[in-house]
């Protein structure tokens, strides 16, 4: 189990190397620190610029995935319909 | 797209929005992994609730109540952080990507009122990318002596933080 020290410098380890940081049940204090340092590591020039390829990638899968939900919600009112006034 | 406009079709939203709200995500989680992911759930969150045409200004409103959910969900989930209302900018108020997000100003400010040995540490780390070792050099201490020197800096900036919301 690691100290609250340990923990936030295996947290900015990551933030650093633009990883998915570590996970762990943070105390109050130790929240605070976390979300600082979240916020710190987007004054890098640059580092808060989106992956180009993420941009156009992300569009393909947003429209898919809202048509499926909203395929589920037309589902879902017909059922209901179906079920009101059989 | 003006404020007064409607939006017709999830496209022109997406394209709209997608930089600022990544860029916002960026600056509250400080990862490109995980910015990415919770840029898609705040669109795979607002659109399905959207009828369109509609006005820009509801389309940013749902977008901002899909960020802050998305983000409250997100420190709960990974660091058990109670669920308590985020409070972002608006997006509708950041036109410009090329500018700093209000986040990442208010860090910068943040920084500046630090005291020297902690500022130093901090910008060691995140703006020059240092290693704990090299920081440790840097500040003239030992690696396990920078780790507390960050933590404890990072505390300090957190106060800060807060003092200056206040």
């Amino acid at each position: 189990m690691k100290g609250h020290v340990a923990r936030i410098a295996a947290f900015v380890e990551d933030l650093i190397h633009n990883r998915r940081p570590y996970r762990f049940k943070a105390s109050p204090e130790e929240m605070d620190a976390l979300r600082v340092a979240a916020a710190l590591a987007s004054l890098r020039p640059g580092a808060d610029r989106p992956d180009r390829q993420f941009v156009q990638g992300i569009n393909a899968y947003i429209n898919v995935t809202v048509a499926r939900v909203l395929a589920r919600d037309r589902q879902y009112r017909v059922e209901v319909r179906r079920r009101m006034y059989p | 797209m003006v404020e007064g406009a409607s939006y017709t079709d999830w496209e022109t939203i997406y394209q709209d929005n997608v930089v600022k709200v990544y860029r916002l995500m960026f600056s509250r989680v400080g990862n490109r992994p995980d910015a990415e992911d919770l840029t898609s759930e705040v669109f795979v969150k607002s659109l399905p609730n959207l009828s369109l045409p509609s006005p820009v200004i509801q389309v940013n409103g749902y977008i901002n109540v899909a960020i802050r959910s998305v983000l409250a969900d997100h420190w709960r989930r990974h660091y058990g952080a109670p669920l308590v209302d985020v409070e972002v900018e608006n997006i509708g108020m950041a036109p410009d990507v090329t500018r700093a997000t209000e986040g990442t100003g208010r860090a910068g400010r943040i920084l500046a009122l630090l005291p020297d040995r902690s500022r130093a540490i901090l910008e060691l780390r995140f703006l020059r990318g240092c290693s704990i070792k090299d920081a440790a050099r840097e500040m003239g201490v030992s690696p396990g002596n920078a780790k507390i020197l960050q933590y404890r800096a990072l505390r300090l900036a957190a106060e800060v933080g807060k003092a200056m919301l206040s």
